[in-house]
Formats: structure tokens, C-alpha cells, sequence
């Protein structure tokens, strides 16, 4: 009886550990939609490679079966079906240059709020996200950062 | 006696002349309208990211030709949009980025003289288009500066679909 009670108390962190672990959502497909820049000024290759770096990486994670483009029509006849939106909060244009230059100034940096929704519009995720380029790189790397940084957060919620 | 690094940093700065030649990319496009040195950034299904190619706008459509298995074209009728912007980068290719990385031994911090010497202002061109399932696709290339104007207008006298440029505020 002792021997039970002693097994029991050692395996009570892994339980909880169980538990506090938080359930996956699922879906079969994914639709990303173009970044969006709201009142943000920001260049158009940025927005854009964003989209197209944000594709590359999720199709690469390969967490959804099907990585669908805005726009898509195959979008329309799959039912569990989400779509990323990706809006653009703050953006600061640094210089490559610079950054090399002084190692501390000129980086380039991009906030976005991340939004994963069902199609019919309830909202399964809602996520802040910064990228960054701070040393070395062009401006346009900070894309690459923040998709992957976004990619991140979809295989861990999914 | 030099110090090795002093040597490298010597020998990096005398190389400079070659690489830019080498690299900075003359503003005149080929007789026939194509531009050489162009660098696919983003967005051509399977052509690589850096590779350098021709850009050219031939028979409605525009194409990149990066050399073997790495050629695309996007049909004029299928661009939504063609927006052109600027930016500084490294001239000098993967060359020149390993000279960089190297001088960063030089003493003083003086190898950071090349990151002044070494660096090339291009035009962005990205290009929005829709392939046959009216999904939405964006290319990225890198164009040596003042070219990509010319590209724009041949692609829009080709059919293409373009918003009136604005230009974007500088921070």
C-alpha cells in the first residue's frame, strides 16, 4: 500500500504536466490571405514577400494537408477549411548599411497581429508577432524572419 | 611587419575594383528590351531565391531565364498589379559577402570600409498575378536602378493590369 501511494505522488507532475498541456486545434487546409497594411506605410515588396515567405514556410512545416493562395476557387469546396489573416501594426525600415556598419542601429523591424479563422468567420487564433532584422541582411529579411516566426505559431497551436 | 588581417584587409580593398566591375550591373538594358543581371528574390515556384537571370517582356508575357531548369513566365493578361520600388543593397554577390564576412577580422574595425564601398541601389519590382485558379501569386525581382520603370510600361502596353504608382513615404 505504501509502495502504491509512493508510485502515485512521484507520477503527480507528470499528470499535471498532462494536463496543463493545451489541446490542438485541427484543420485539413489553410488559406492565406495578402498581408494587410491598414494605415501602415509600408513598401509593396515587403507586404508581399511576407505572403509569399509565409506559403513557403507553412507548406514546408507540413501541418495542414492543403496550403491554399487568397483568391483560390479549390478554397470553396473544403470544409475544414481556415484562413490566416495578417495585419501589419507597426513597421520601421532600418538600413543594411548602417546596421553593418554600427552592429547596433539600422535594424529593420515588423509587428504584425496574426488571425486564424474558420471560414465561417469564428476566430480560432490571435496572435502578436514581431520580425527582425538587427545585424546582418537585407531589409527585405526581415520577411523571412517574421513567417517564420508565424509558421512557429501555427505548428504549435495546430 | 604587417599583421595577417592588415593583409587581408589590403588585399580585400585592392580586390574592390574587380568585384565592383565584376557586379555593379550597367544601367542600359540588351537591344532587344531585356535586362540581364536581374535577381529573383521571391515567388517563381521553383526558381531559386538570388538566382540571376534575364527579365524580358516578349510575346504578352514577362519572362526570367535563370539559366538550366530555372526559366518562368507569367502571362501579361494574368498581372493584377506591377509596383516598383528602391532599395541599397550589397553589391558584390555571394564574392562579395564573403570578403565582408572575412575583413570583419581586420583591426581597427576597419574592414567596415567596404560595406560603404561595396553597396548598389536597385530598383524592386514585384509583379501580383493570378494563375488559372484565380489564386494570388507575387514575384520579387531585384533590378539594376532605372530599369524597372522600363519593364512596367511594356508589360502595361502588353495587357497587363497595374494601379497608378504612388510613391511611397521614405523613413
Amino acid at each position: 500500500m505504501k509502495r502504491i501511494a509512493i508510485c502515485f505522488l512521484a507520477l503527480l507532475p507528470a499528470l499535471a504536466l498532462a494536463q496543463d498541456k493545451p489541446k490542438k486545434l485541427t484543420a485539413g487546409a489553410i488559406q492565406i490571405e495578402p498581408i494587410e497594411a491598414g494605415d501602415i506605410v509600408i513598401p509593396a515588396e515587403f507586404r508581399y514577400a511576407i505572403y509569399e515567405r509565409l506559403i513557403e514556410r507553412v507548406k514546408a512545416d507540413g501541418e495542414f494537408k492543403q496550403v491554399l493562395r487568397s483568391g483560390d476557387r479549390t478554397a470553396q469546396g473544403i470544409p475544414d477549411l481556415v484562413v490566416l489573416h495578417t495585419k501589419i501594426s507597426r513597421f520601421k525600415q532600418g538600413s543594411q548599411t548602417q546596421r553593418e556598419l554600427t552592429t547596433v542601429t539600422g535594424g529593420t523591424r515588423v509587428d504584425v497581429t496574426a488571425t486564424v479563422e474558420r471560414k465561417n468567420g469564428g476566430v480560432l487564433l490571435n496572435n502578436d508577432i514581431t520580425g527582425r532584422v538587427r545585424f546582418f541582411g537585407e531589409n527585405l529579411g526581415v520577411t523571412n524572419d517574421l513567417a517564420k516566426r508565424i509558421a512557429k505559431v501555427l505548428k504549435e497551436n495546430f | 611587419m604587417l599583421k595577417p588581417a592588415s593583409v587581408f584587409t589590403i588585399l580585400a580593398i585592392a580586390t574592390l575594383p574587380t568585384l565592383s566591375a565584376q557586379f555593379v550591373p550597367s544601367t542600359a538594358a540588351s537591344p532587344d528590351g531585356s535586362i540581364p543581371k536581374v535577381r529573383h528574390l521571391i515567388g517563381l515556384g521553383d526558381i531559386k531565391s538570388q538566382r540571376s537571370g534575364t527579365l524580358s517582356v516578349r510575346s504578352g508575357a514577362l519572362s526570367f531565364d535563370g539559366g538550366k531548369s530555372q526559366q518562368a513566365t507569367i502571362p501579361a493578361a494574368s498581372i493584377d498589379d506591377v509596383v516598383l520600388g528602391s532599395e541599397v543593397t550589397q553589391a558584390g554577390g555571394k564574392a562579395g559577402r564573403v570578403v565582408k564576412t572575412a575583413a570583419m577580422a581586420a583591426p581597427f574595425e576597419s574592414g567596415k570600409v567596404l560595406t560603404l564601398l561595396l553597396r548598389n541601389k536597385v530598383d524592386i519590382l514585384t509583379v501580383v498575378y493570378r494563375d488559372d485558379n484565380a489564386a494570388i501569386h507575387s514575384a520579387i525581382f531585384a533590378v539594376p536602378k532605372g530599369l524597372a520603370a522600363g519593364v512596367r510600361t511594356q508589360l502595361i502596353a502588353a495587357g497587363a493590369h497595374a494601379n497608378p504608382q504612388v510613391e511611397e513615404a521614405k523613413k
